[in-house]
């Protein structure tokens, strides 16, 4: 079961700003996209951490930070006690092994050139773990834990349907016995049945294997579903931070509202009785984010306030925190 | 109440190297005056053969309208020539597609596009078919629409050209829209707006609407009434009130259970086995859903069941439902 004792991964202050192509510049004026701009959360020893938003929000970019893959404009990761901007390439290396991720889009993060045993294989290799025999033994299991066949090592990916291919990804993640996975968007592009099994299949790994996991979707009837605690964002901010049962009973930040009245339930009861305020306007965009909240383009709540100051993320009730004035 | 559009026994299949893919086999369904159907199921199940074929859009060879009729306004749409065709498609019967962006042509206007729609079908001079252009475009919520006429697709973000795509699609007051995943290729928050939007339009003028889906959650917030596809069948047809609240097929209950419903706190979600079976080789005699299938009888194994009415409104093929 779940064992709670401290944090796993905090980010502080964590920042990463794109520089936009000189030509560009010149059309647009601005030259910095402002991708993640100041997060600061921390995802507990295993829990999930739900991280949702609209396309072009940061919630991919913060999973690619997380996992070292880019190195932050400015902020800290702290990592199981290190912090990884800091360590050595060894010690950063090293570290890498215990966090791993999970991709989107099961047909182009497979080789296909490569059978799915030495796919699995070469995370072995690649820290020059085990005899040859140890490692195909190993990937075999791999693959079993996670429902598949062990004879299917010696098949192409092509020969397997997207949601075999998702678990094949899964059990490359799991080779080498991470503590962290950064799962992005893992069930976007698998259909509603094949959907739930790989849903299904992540918690029981969870259960068994105590991982932890950053779950970023776009889907906020998953989210709710698989996390503990979910984080909202929004042009590279979080505005609100809660545990997932307080955030869809309670939600305190006008952009939290209205998303949640936009996703529509597969039940018409409560269809029928949607209030039907929608978010009005587009994302707009993070060349050149609102000044203050950025959030108010399409707020009705609107004070001076807002587009003088950031609101900054505060406590409002029990581990729930938002960014707004006027919570 | 008037029916707008009956299907009968439509079968579509393709023919690909000796093999053939019967992506439509057989379904009967029909769309009232000023009503919302919904044809959900996963990817390849058929459902936007279904919308091809209506519109006469299916690439031949490989594919081929084998049986079946489909009657619009009473008459038979596949016994129609290819001008005929052509002054109904776009005219009288509509469609939105599902990826705005590559649709619209990069190189014209979104105003020129739909004032092409309209120069086509009803006789007016330029000048005015671009007036009109504008109002549609004011209609469909695009802000200063005198200026985002003037604008190219990539200037216009994926919620706007699928309201561009809509404005032309409703340019000559069709009777029929089919809209084939409208909203799949954008936000929540935008695809929310894009629904509301067809709503108002169903309202306002009338329109009977074809929504094909592979979410449920949209179709429990649009629809009236919803057929469930599987291997190119359909396998449950009732109001989205009696679907929803009391699924008969174990399919549409197994697809209910497995997607999160944020009302109702659940530890595990209930998957359906296995995966959608390969159209190319399906055997005709034994039920498409029976190796999936958790309830199944012996007399699964021995034939496609039938598609009846158990209910007032509600149709099942199911052997198990069948008396």
């Amino acid at each position: 079961m779940k064992n709670r004792n401290g944090i796993l991964v905090q980010a502080k202050h964590l920042t990463k700003h794109y520089e936009v192509k000189r030509w560009m510049s010149l059309i647009t004026g601005k030259n910095i996209i402002r991708a993640v701009d100041g997060l600061n959360f921390s995802i507990l020893r295993g829990e999930t951490l739900g991280l949702v938003g609209e396309s072009g929000c940061g919630k991919s970019t913060t999973g690619r930070l997380l996992l070292g893959l880019e190195a932050p404009t400015s902020g800290e990761i702290i990592f199981d006690g290190e912090n990884i901007l800091h360590c050595g390439r060894n010690a950063l290396r090293q570290l890498k092994r215990k966090m791993q991720v999970i991709f989107q889009d099961p047909f182009s993060s497979l080789n296909p050139r490569m059978k799915i045993g030495s796919t699995i294989e070469w995370v072995f290799k690649n820290f020059d773990l085990y005899s040859r025999e140890e490692r195909r033994r190993r990937a075999a299991q791999l693959l079993e834990m996670v429902g598949l066949d062990s004879k299917s090592m010696n098949r192409y990916p092509h020969e397997f349907s997207g949601g075999q291919r998702q678990r094949i990804g899964i059990a490359r993640a799991l080779a080498l016995q991470p503590k962290f996975i950064v799962a992005d968007e893992p069930v976007s592009s698998l259909d509603v049945s094949i959907q739930a099994q790989i849903l299904n299949l992540l918690k029981d790994l969870q259960n068994e294997l105590g991982l932890t996991y950053l779950f970023i979707t776009h889907d906020l009837r998953i989210v709710k579903h698989v996390s503990d605690r979910i984080a909202v964002m929004y042009l590279g901010k979080i505005v609100e931070l809660a545990k997932s049962d307080s955030l869809y009973e309670s939600p305190k930040h006008p952009y939290t509202q209205k998303l949640i009245e936009a996703v529509p339930f597969p039940d018409p009861g409560i269809e029928l009785n949607r209030k039907g305020v929608l978010i009005t306007g587009e994302l707009p965009s993070p060349l050149n984010p609102p000044s203050g909240c950025r959030f108010r383009t399409r707020c009705e709540q609107l004070d001076p306030i807002c587009s003088r100051e950031e609101p900054l993320l505060k406590e409002t009730g029990e581990n729930h925190f938002v960014a707004c004035h006027h919570v | 109440m008037e029916r707008v559009l009956e299907v009968k026994g439509l079968k579509t299949y393709f023919f690909r190297e000796g093999a053939v893919v019967k992506a439509v086999d057989g379904i009967d369904f029909h769309v009232d005056a000023g009503k919302i159907l919904g044809i959900v199921g996963e990817s390849g199940c058929g459902k936007s053969t279904v919308a091809r074929s209506i519109i006469r859009l299916i690439p031949s060879p490989p594919g081929r309208i084998a049986s079946g009729e489909i009657l619009f306004e009473g008459e038979d749409l596949l016994k129609k020539s290819d001008d005929e065709m052509k002054r109904i498609r776009g005219n009288k019967i509509s469609m939105v597609f599902q990826d705005p962006v590559s649709f619209l042509n990069p190189v014209y206007t979104a105003g020129d596009q739909i004032r092409e729609a309209i120069v086509i079908h009803q006789k007016l001079s330029f000048k005015s078919a671009w007036g009109k252009a504008v109002d549609l475009l004011r209609d469909v919520g695009i802000p200063s629409p005198d200026h985002q006429a003037r604008s190219y697709p990539h200037q216009l973000s994926g919620g706007m050209c699928q309201r561009v795509m809509i404005a032309m699609a409703i340019s000559c007051n069709p009777t029929l829209l089919i809209a084939d995943e409208p909203t799949t290729a954008l936000d929540v928050t935008i695809q929310a707006q894009i629904l509301e939007l067809l709503k108002g339009i169903r309202k306002r003028r009338s329109t009977s609407i074809i929504l094909i889906t592979h979410d449920l959650g949209i179709v429990a917030r649009f629809c009236d009434k919803v057929a469930v596809m599987y291997a190119g069948k359909i396998l449950e047809m009732a109001d989205v009130w009696s679907l929803y609240k009391n699924p008969q097929h174990p399919y549409t209950q197994g697809l209910l259970k497995s997607l999160p419903n944020p009302a109702i706190k659940q530890e595990r979600l209930e998957s359906i086995p296995g995966q959608p079976p390969d159209l190319t080789n399906l055997s005709e005699d034994q039920c498409v859903y029976l190796p999936r299938c958790h309830k199944a009888i012996p007399e699964c194994q021995r034939g496609q069941p039938q598609f009846v009415e158990i209910e007032p409104g509600q149709f099942v093929r199911c052997f198990r439902l069948v008396k």
